[in-house]
Order: structure tokens, then sequence, then C-alpha cells
């Protein structure tokens, strides 16, 4: 084998001339239910010194229908730092019959301006074909060049869903040892991925992996789709050289090269936060302070050019312009901080509702998406998010909350876990009462508190507008036909993170009347139970992320002269998921109790458990449809 | 006849308050106002608005200027995102506008804080749109966004007027132009608010060229509104906002160069006519018979009666083409390349049609439309951007057929749902164009026919329905089969059912389906049936909806449905052994005024069987904002009956 290492550094392209495109060559088993087949899935990657790289890609995928359009993958994003050398594709129909070639010029051109962003630089390169009749394939391929060797593409040998892959290959080269990439493979079990050393050079490739389909409450992809991560340990970065071997190194090279000089800030401004604070010698509640100053003089603009991908722009300029990204804000509020003698720590995050962690035993610049900052208070972090104007101290819930994350401390990069929020602290409690009368309708009042991660999905209310609200409250009590909210009334206490609703609203026809009898569902302000779907074989485990716990109290106040004739009998389920527990009882003056707990735990479970969770999930629901029946008092 | 369109005279009005507002100064009215008293819901709230149109030789071309100032106070946290704005500017190959003079402070009391120059970005919107972009700096709650600039256009056309209403309320707002006379624009304004000030007067000798000695006359325009409303968008069921918002429409009709060429935009329907009868891109696509001749087979044209003919065209340009999301009516349009390529635009599938049909002995006009998001056009005078859309109409045995062949799935003789917008413009090139209504298919309905049978001893339910859909129904079902395969489609059908139902059969019936009728046949299983003493049985093993799509309090647009539907169910269910019925649902008869809308319910028993047939119609296509609270009532009525009807059973 050593005699080969001499032409490994040929690259190998593949022929496109001997390859057979047409649908039938697409092997048995094959294309059957997937909305895309992806033919061959290259990335080769060299590293020739530590300022210069570059990737060849090529990719060829059948698309089956349009659904699988989305998987022609066919852009390429560039920037200033980020050359494309060469791009271009083929259009095959059904057939394998070339109809189309598109070159550099045919692509369209366009800024990658999300959403969230007022501007970036960076730009794409995007395939601009219209398909006509499916199944077709494209042919897509680009060269990038780059003197940036800090961030190298990462690889998933099969990442969507319903897409075959019927072969996928990443190699990368590099000049000299000390160049050799770190790589880390996950989620290789069940799947047969082939790695191979040669030389400098490192290859992983695969076959005929068969589509997958999506299910609910599935680990997050990067828990289970076959992938490989590949960060350099020697690299440049827009003007720096870096080694980064683990995360305290990362750190370093965060500290020194990034976040160092960022932190000025203008005198006046010093003097300001020191007057606030004046007189108070608690850290954590100068932070509060801080903290309140930033949200109350600041907003979220997200403007990324150059450096700015990883740089924050300096405290100084924050402060003249009052608004930043998550980079800039967290780096300000870390400044107002240390202003004030509170010491806070600079944190990369993977962010979003899924719970991604850093890689333990895998340090990169590439991971995480977001910043906030760690404030250390008596042996434990308070992790503060900067870039909301609304939430309180300290509040994570469902963004950056309960996985791994980096710590950037003077002496380097920690990894920590954020705050995590217990089932039980994230409390829903509904209490309230109706009134029915004689037609049905019903009159009352509930008061809805939230807590933990529930506060999260409750206190926006307090920033809509009346319009809005109205159709929120509609919407949450949908069960509630010929809903009217008649008033309402909120209180956010961002001290305890405990929000508050008062609602008065009425109601016409809820309950049918039968003759002399009425009839309504008993479970009016909380009927909402989530029903998983029902799989014929379910493929993957499944998580609750979080956990929760409803508690609902309430009365119903019958009509005049009505009794009450049979109650839903008493209900109590435990399962390992969580308990439920349903009960009414008749008090006096014609009045019901009705009486509800549901507590649902965050957990891990194997697919084996999934139709277990979705049967008690189901005997909840149909609980909750109890009906009371009530009838007109006989006259005595 | 849907908007109210006025057109502008001359008047004059009395001069009021604020119509003038200084740059970079706020007056005190200006620094303290906190509240917008009418609508304290505002976030912010334009507390000044100006604009003005004029025209200029700028490097011996003559420019048309656009000069901006406005004044925005931020009032809640929520208003931040009036701080991000957009100054769009257009282009073509071969000329730009300029956005240039750009200032933009915010004020917070005294302290002003410019936008710098690099602060100032900009972004791609579309081809020929893009925009200069910024966000101001330091703002909170009570600081005033103050800004300005001028755009420098090549294009006349751009003189567009001016948008009154915005989605966050003005103090006041007020628009100007001097407008020489060599420029003749046709001007509309939309919406049912009002001009506070309206004034229009001549003024000599104001505009002259460096090549030409005579000093042009000019109309010297001022129309401002104050107080005025944010627009607020309806839900469901909604015709464009463009109907309803306020806005004053200018568009070019003419203009007589300095030397003395005249050249007519639109003025007249006469003059489109004409304009099309001799114009290039669409007048020209029309006469493709004969590339359309000798590419199609000769049969299509030529075999069967003329309805026969007309339908396999119709469906042979269907096929063919695949439309590209493009609707094109202007420019560009490339009939015989988009036929090569068997993918075009709204426009050129559709002369792909007229001309076949055409080819085929079937007199066929083409039909300028809007889609239901684009507008409807003004039938005041011809605008010509207002119209989006090509439809094709055919005379055949004297009656006349409405046709688009752009989506597979929309059968002879109906127009997709997007087209559903009341009328458009028959240009006929022998004749005068003229209007032409646009008449929705009347029988659209999905009819759901079951019948459940209980076996108590082994706790199971067994039963089956027919599906039955038509019109616009059966388009939306035959969508959604042909975009999800069969277990994902079958999976949906059994979440519409209340209970945990498994269908064990799901066949389509297609001999007794047509291409506006879809019957489909379920068999379903049931488990975990009841036991109890009495048990009420929710007859509405499906339902159409379980929530009211209405849900505002109140509406300020009318309610479109754009076609009438109506929705059927029956059940007949085999009384359990052990059990008798107590009592059924109560009879339901509802009619809307007008007999716009049905919603009838009927029970009954017989020999042992429960019958009970429900009927939700809506005939009205439109329902006006005055009406909204009684059809408001009457879907809700309809989701009531489905949700909370019971046939009460007991044992024996």
């Amino acid at each position: 084998m050593r005699l080969l290492i001499g032409m490994i550094l040929v690259p190998l392209f593949l022929c496109s001339q001997s390859l057979d495109y047409s649908i039938s060559s697409i092997p048995q088993g094959f294309g059957k239910g997937s909305n895309a087949v992806v033919r061959s899935n290259v990335m080769e990657v060299n590293i020739a010194s530590i300022k210069s790289m570059s990737a060849s890609y090529k990719r060829i995928v059948t698309i089956m229908n349009e659904t699988g359009n989305e998987h022609v993958k066919g852009y390429v994003s560039y920037d200033d730092g980020i050359r494309v050398k060469d791009v271009s594709a083929k259009i095959y129909n059904s057939n394998g019959e070339l109809i189309e070639k598109l070159k550099r010029n045919d692509f369209i051109d366009v800024s990658a301006v999300d959403g969230g962003s007022l501007y970036t630089d960076s730009r794409m390169l995007l395939l601009n074909y219209f398909p006509v009749e499916y199944p077709y394939t494209v042919e897509f391929d680009y060269t990038i060049s780059s003197s940036n060797t800090g961030m190298l593409p990462y690889w998933y040998f099969q990442g969507d869903f319903l897409v075959d892959v019927l072969y996928s290959k990443y190699s990368v080269s590099y000049k000299s040892p000390e160049l050799k990439p770190k790589i880390k493979e996950k989620n290789f079990d069940g799947f047969h991925i082939e790695r191979e050393e040669i030389g400098n050079s490192i290859v992983y490739s695969t076959k005929n992996i068969k589509m997958l389909r999506d299910e609910a409450l599935r680990p997050s992809r990067t828990n289970i789709m076959p992938h490989i991560l590949v960060a350099p340990s020697n690299f440049y970065y827009e003007g720096f050289e870096g080694k980064i071997q683990d995360w305290k190194e990362v750190g370093q090279w965060m500290n020194t090269k990034i976040l160092s000089g960022q932190e000025v800030l203008p005198e006046s401004t010093v003097n300001k936060v020191k007057s606030l604070v004046a007189g108070i010698e608690d850290n954590l509640e100068k932070a509060k302070i801080i903290f309140k100053y930033v949200q109350e003089n600041t907003r979220y603009i997200s403007v990324q050019v150059g450096i700015g991908g990883i740089r924050p722009i300096s405290a100084q300029e924050v402060d003249q312009v009052k608004y930043g990204d998550c980079k800039g804000l967290s780096n300000y509020t870390k400044s107002l901080l240390a202003a004030v003698g509170v010491e806070s720590f600079y944190v990369h995050v993977e962010a979003g509702k899924d719970k991604v962690n850093l890689e333990e035993d895998f340090a990169s610049l590439a991971q995480g998406n977001h910043v906030i900052l760690a404030l250390p208070y008596k042996g434990q972090y308070y992790w503060l998010d900067s870039t909301s104007q609304i939430i309180p101290f300290g509040y994570i819930a469902d963004f950056t909350d309960d996985r791994d994350v980096l710590v950037i401390k003077p002496e380097g990069g920690e990894l920590h876990r954020t705050r995590s929020y217990g089932d039980e602290q994230n409390i829903q409690q509904t209490t309230g009462w109706y009134r029915i009368d004689h037609q049905g309708n019903i009159e009352g009042e509930v008061n809805i508190k939230t807590q933990g991660t529930q506060y999260g999905d409750h206190y926006y209310l307090d920033t809509m507008e009346a319009l809005e609200i109205d159709k929120y409250y509609k919407n949450y009590w949908s069960n509630v036909n010929n809903f009217h909210l008649l008033s309402y009334g909120f209180e956010n206490d961002k001290e305890n993170v405990r929000f508050e609703e008062d609602v008065k609203f009425k109601a016409e026809k809820y309950a049918t009347t039968l003759e002399e009898k009425m009839m309504f569902v008993a479970n009016t302000f909380n009927n909402h139970q989530y029903i998983p779907p029902r799989y014929r074989a379910r493929n993957f485990p499944f998580e609750i992320q979080r956990g929760f716990l409803d508690k609902d109290e309430y009365r119903i106040k019958l009509p005049e002269g009505y009794e009450v004739e049979s109650l839903p009998d008493e209900t109590d389920l435990t399962s390992e998921f969580g308990r439920f527990h349903l009960s009414f009882s008749a008090i006096e003056n014609g009045e019901i109790q009705v009486s509800r707990n549901i507590l649902l735990k965050k957990g891990h479970y194997p697919k084996e458990d999934y139709q277990a969770f979705r049967s008690f999930m189901r005997s909840i629901a149909k609980h909750d449809k109890s009906k009371i029946i009530i009838h007109k008092k006989t006259q005595p | 006849m849907r908007i109210s369109v006025v057109l502008i005279l001359l008047s004059c009005t009395a001069m009021f308050g604020q119509s003038t507002s200084t740059f970079g100064v706020l007056s005190k009215a200006e620094k303290e106002f906190a509240r917008f008293d009418k609508d304290t819901t505002a976030n912010a709230v334009y507390l000044f608005e100006k604009g003005e149109n004029f025209f200029q030789e700028r490097g011996r071309y003559i420019r048309l200027i656009t000069r901006y100032h406005a004044k925005v106070k931020i009032l809640k946290k929520e208003g931040f995102d009036q701080a991000t704005i957009e100054i769009p500017y257009y282009h073509n190959e071969d000329l730009t506008e300029k956005v240039g003079k750009i200032v933009a402070l915010t004020h917070n009391g005294i302290v002003k804080d410019y936008v710098k120059k690099s602060q100032v970005y900009d972004v791609d919107l579309s081809e020929r749109w893009s925009a200069k972009k910024l966000t101001f700096p330091k703002i909170s709650v009570g600081s005033v966004l103050e800004y300005t600039y001028e755009v420098e256009s090549p294009f006349f056309f751009n003189l567009s007027g001016w948008k009154f209403q915005a989605d966050i309320p003005k103090v006041y707002t007020e628009y100007n132009a001097k407008i020489p006379g060599n420029w003749v624009y046709n001007r509309s304004l939309i919406g049912s608010l009002e001009l506070d000030f309206n004034d229009a007067k001549l003024e000599k000798n104001c505009f002259s060229v460096s090549w030409v000695p005579n000093e042009a006359s000019c109309e010297v325009l001022k129309y401002a509104m104050r107080d005025v409303p944010a627009f607020k968008e309806s839900e469901a069921f909604m015709l464009s906002s463009s109907n309803y918002r306020s806005n004053l429409e200018f568009q070019l009709a003419q203009y007589t160069t300095f030397k003395g060429a005249k050249r007519k935009f639109t003025k007249t329907w006469r003059d489109v006519d004409e304009e099309f009868r001799t114009e290039k891109n669409i007048g020209q696509q029309l006469r493709k018979k004969n590339f359309f001749e000798k590419n199609v087979p000769a049969e299509l044209l030529t075999q069967g009666t003329a309805m026969e003919r007309a339908k396999n065209i119709y469906s042979f340009v269907q096929n063919h083409y695949t439309w590209n999301k493009k609707y094109r009516l202007w420019r560009d349009n490339k009939v015989k390349k988009a036929f090569e390529e068997g993918k075009g635009s709204i426009a050129e599938i559709n002369i792909t049609l007229i001309n076949l049909l055409n080819a085929a002995g079937i007199e066929t006009k083409m039909m300028m439309s809007s889609t239901r998001n684009h507008g409807l056009p003004k039938k005041t005078h011809p605008v010509i951007s207002d119209f989006n859309y090509i439809l094709a109409k055919a005379t055949i045995e004297g009656k006349d057929y409405l046709l688009d062949a752009t989506d597979k799935f929309v059968p002879f003789g109906m127009l997709p749902y997007r087209c559903l917008n009341y009328y458009g413009r028959v240009m006929d090139f022998d004749n005068e164009s003229y209007w032409q209504n646009i008449v929705p298919e009347v029988d659209n309905k999905r009819v759901i026919r079951a019948q459940i049978s209980y076996d108590l001893e082994n706790g199971i339910a067994k039963g089956g329905f027919n599906d039955i859909s038509t019109g616009y129904e059966s388009i939306r079902q035959r969508k959604k089969l042909s975009e999800m395969d069969e277990d994902a489609y079958v999976s949906e059908a059994e979440g519409n059912f209340e209970d945990d139902v498994f269908i064990t059969d799901h066949v389509i019936n297609e001999q007794n389906s047509n291409e506006k009728r879809l019957i489909q046949q379920f068999k379903f299983e049931l488990e975990d049936i009841f036991k109890e003493q009495e048990i009420f049985v929710n007859p509405f093993l499906i339902r159409f909806f379980d929530e009211n799509p209405f849900k505002a309090e109140e509406r300020n647009y009318p309610v479109d449905f754009g076609y009438p539907r109506k929705y059927e169910f029956a059940l007949s269910m085999a009384v359990p052994e052990g059990y008798k019925v107590k009592s059924l649902p109560e009879k339901v008869g509802l009619q809307l005024p007008g007999e716009a809308g049905l919603l009838k319910l009927n029970s009954s028993e017989e020999f042992g069987t429960v019958s009970v047939s429900f009927e939700f119609s809506v005939n009205a296509t439109q329902i006006s904002s005055k009406a909204y609270e009684l059809i408001k009532t009457f879907f809700g009525k309809a989701v009531e009956i489905q949700n909370q009807s019971y046939i009460v059973l007991e044992k024996v």
C-alpha cells in the first residue's frame, strides 16, 4: 500500500461520462418512497499550508418529486475570506440524458442575509434551475479556496429524512503532519462507514444508506445522524494564527486574539454605571442592575462583516449606537459588569429549543451559534442572555438551558452545563370559576400563574397588542366555541420569574342542552393535550426534553334549578412518564369542583416504550373529554 | 365596484397646522407627544411625513426627483422595529435610480445621534429592486427617528403616488408634486379615508431645460391627511389589502418631449387596444398560430367537435407545461422558447393555449386579469400594472369559457382559486376591449356518508364512509393525494377522526369520479368502545372544521370566500345491541338572508338505525364587513353542531 502514497495526492475526480444517470440505474430497494436519491456526495478538502486550504465538492442527486427539490442543495456560500474558484451544474432527465448545463454566470448571486440580520457580507451563488418533470438528476460541483483554515467543513453521511444515499465520501489531505485535523465520528453505529488513513490523508466513505423517516419526539439530528466533525489543530483565521488542542486553548485563543481590547468603555459610561450601583456591595444585586440597564438601553441588531463572524463589536461601539448582536451585547454587558467590579465570562453555546452540547472531547471554533455570559456567584453560575429586552435576569429556558457550553475564563476555556429547569419547576397553575346559565352559556374568570419553562410560553403576552391578545386567548381556548374575552390583566414578576394572567370571559352555548338536561366537557381551561402520532414501526428513541407540572382547580356554578346527574369517575394514571389526576366533586350551592394535575417527566426513552407513552398521553386526552351531565331538579 | 376610487377634483381647503416641519429640529409638540389618543395601542407613530416629486435637469438629462422627510416617534418598546428602514430603488439592465442625501438621526430630548455613512448598507430585494438599509442608533421609548433622502430617477413611470396609510398611525402626512405639462398622470385615491387637504393649481414658467428656450407650466399638487389610522389586515378569507389601504396612485399617461414628440402611455381603453394591436410583445406572441400548427400533432387541432378539440387542447397545454411560478406579463415573453422547454410563465402558457385554440378554429380572446393577492383592477381608467394575469376566453357553441392551463389539477372550465377576483378585461383585437365578469364554479362541495356498527362483545366498532368532493373541494383533495404517499394520506385521514381510528381500506372510485368529482371509499375500525349505562355518541365521526375561522370581534374589510361551498355529512348508525335510543340531536334549520347560506341538522330513528344528516352551505362569495357578526355566528353555530351534538343511548 505504501507505494500508492504518491498517487493519492492526485485529485480523484469522478468520471461523469461513465456514469448512468437514468432512473433505471438506481439499484433495487432505493428510490421507493424517498423524495431524493443522493447518488454521490463527495467533499475533498486539501490543506496546503496553514494559510491555504481548498475544498472541492460534487453532489449528484436524483430528485424524485417536488418535495425533493430542497435536496438539490445547489448553492455555495462565500465572503471576502472565501473565494469560489469554480461552480457548475448539469441537469439530466429521467433517461439520463443531459438537458441543461449551467456555468458560473447562470448562477444567481445573492446576499445570504437571513431574517435576523441587518446586514452580512456573506453571499451565495445559487443554482437557478426550474424543473419541468420528475425524476431528474442534478450534478452540482464547486471548488472554493480560502486563507482561513480555522473552520473546516463537517460532513453528514446521512443528514436528511426521506433521502437515500448511495455513496458519500469525505477526504482531507494535508501538507504536513502538524496540519492534520482532528476528526470526531458521531452516530456511526448501525452504519457501515469506512475510514482509511494513508500518508497525509484521511478518507471516510460509505455506500447505500437507506432513507430514514422523521418521527415526533426523536432526538436532535446531531444525536442520530451519522456525521463527522472536523477541526484543525493549527490554523489561521482572519489575520491570526492559532493552535487548539482542547477547550482550554480555544478559550485562550479567543481571549488573546479576539476579545482582548474589545472591552474598553468610555469614561462617562463607566461613571454612569458606577453611580447606578453606588452603595451596593452584593455582586448579584449589582449584576441585576447592570443587566436591567443593558435591557433598557440596547436592542438586538446583527451586522456580520469579516471577522465579525466571531469577534464582537467593541463595547465602545455598542455604547455609541446602543445596539449589537449576541456577541456585541454580551461583550458590552461583560464590560459594564467589569466596570462595577463584577467578574463574568464570555460563553459560546449552541442555542435552540433542541439541547445540543459542545463536544467534551473535541474542541473547535465551529461549535456554538450564540453567545451568553456566565456570572459566578457563591459557587454557582448565573447565565445572562443580553439579546432580549424583556427576559428576566438569569432566565434561559428553552433556548440555552441544560447543555454543555464553553465558558471562556482569563486562564482559558472550560465546559460547563447550563441551568436545567426541573419538571416540577415548570409549573402552570390555573384556577377560576364559571357560571352556566339556562341556555348553556358560560361566563367566568380564570387566573393562570406560570413559572420555569412555562413562564417562557406566557410572559410575552405582556408585550402584545390588544387585538393580538384577543386572538391569543381565542386560540388558547379554541376548545371553547364562541369565546369572548371580556377583560384581562397581567403581572410579570421578573424578580421571581412568575407570570400571572387574570382573564374574564364568556362563551355562548358551551353546554349542550338536551331537553331537561345539559352536558358539557368538564376540562374547560386546559384541554390541549398533545397526542403523539402513531407509527406502524417506530425507529428512533424518543425524548421529552423538558418536563412540566400543570395544576388546575376550578368551580362550575350550575344554573338555578339544576342538579348534577352524573359526574365522571375520579382518574389516577401513573406511568414512568408522569402522573395524571382528575377528579370532580359536587359541593354546596349547586357547584362542582374540578381538580386536575398532570406531571410529565423529562427523559430519554427507548423506542420500545413509545407505544406505552402514546397510550398514556391518549388516555389523558380521553379523560380530558369527560362530560358532566346535569338536569333540572324535579319539583317537589 | 368593490373598491372606492375617487377622482380628485380641484378644490381648495383652508390650511391647517403641522404642514411644515424643520429638519433636525423638534417642535415642542413633537417633543412632548407621548400618546396617540385616537389609537392608544400604537407602538410608534409618524408625527410628520412629507414627500415631494418634481422634475429637474441633471447632467443634461431630465430626472424625476423624489424627496422624502419623516419623523417617527417610538411610543412603546414593541415599536423598535420601526427603527430599521429600507429605501428601495429600481434598476434595469441599463439605468438605475440613485438614492442620495440620506440623513438619519435619533432625537433623544435635545441629544442627536446621526447614522454614519458606513452604517448604511446596500441590499438586493429582487431582480430589479435594491435598497439602502439602515437602523437608527440609541433608540428608546420616546425617541424620535428622523430621516430624509432623495431619489433621482430616470424612470418617469416611477412617480407612482403616495401611501397615506402604513402599519402605524400618522399624525400628518403630505404629498406634493410639481408636474410640468409635458407629463400627464392619471391618478386615483384608493381606500375609504378622505383627504383633509386637496389643492391643485397652475404655475406658469416653472420648468425649463437647457436645450429648449421655452418654459413649461406646471401643475402644483398638494394632498394631505391627518390622524390616519394604522392599516390592520383582517384574518381568513380576504381579497388583497391593496383594495382597502389608503393610497394615492399615479400612472404615467402621456409624455411630450421638449422637442415636441408625444408618447402616449395609457389614457383610454381605446389607446390600450390600439397599442396591443401593434405592440411587439404580447400582440405578436398571440400571432404564433403557424408555429404551433407545425409543432403539435395535427389531430389535436382537427379531430372531434369544437368542445372535444377545446378540451383536448386544454389538457395538452396543461400537461405540456410546468408553470415556473412567474407571471411576466409585460416583458420577456418568449412563447416559442417556453414551448420548446416545456416551462413558462402564466402569460406564456396561456398565450400558447390561445394560439392553439384559435388554430383549431375556436374563437378565443386574451383576457387580462388580476389575482386575488394583486388587487382589483381599477375600472375608472386603464392601469396596466393593475393586471398580472392572462386568461383565455373561448367561445364554444355560443357559450363562453374562461380557461387557465397553468395548474395541472384545474379541470376545463374552472379557474385556479387565485384567479377568482371578479372581473378582467377581454382584449378583442378586432373590436374594442370590454370588461368580463369572472363567475366561479358553483358546485363545490364535500359530502361524507358514513355508517358505523358496534360489536360490544368484542369492544370494537366497524364502519365505512364515502367521501365525495366536487369542484374546488375535489381539486384540493386531488392535490393532497398527489403530494402525499398512501401511508401519509391515510394517517392524515385517521387524524381527522375524533377517536383513535384505524383505516383498514382506502380506495378511489375512479369509475364514478371525473375531473370535477372525486369519490373515495374508506373502511375503518375503532377500539375501546363504551360499556356505560348511558352513553353519548357524537355522530360527527369526521368534522369539516372544529374551530370557527372567524375569531376577531370586528372586521374592517369584506369577507371574501371566492366561490360558494357546501358541506354535507350523513351518518347511519345501527343501535348497538342491548341499548336503546334515549334522545337524538335537536333539529336545526338556519338560513342567512338572501339565501346566502344554509345550516341544517336532522336526525331520526327507524328500525333500529339512527340517521343524522347535516348540511352547511355558503352561497355568497362576498359578505360585507357589516354582516360580519352574522357570518361569524353562522360559522360558530356550525362548529357547535359538529362538536356538541349527541345521540344518547341507554342500556335496555
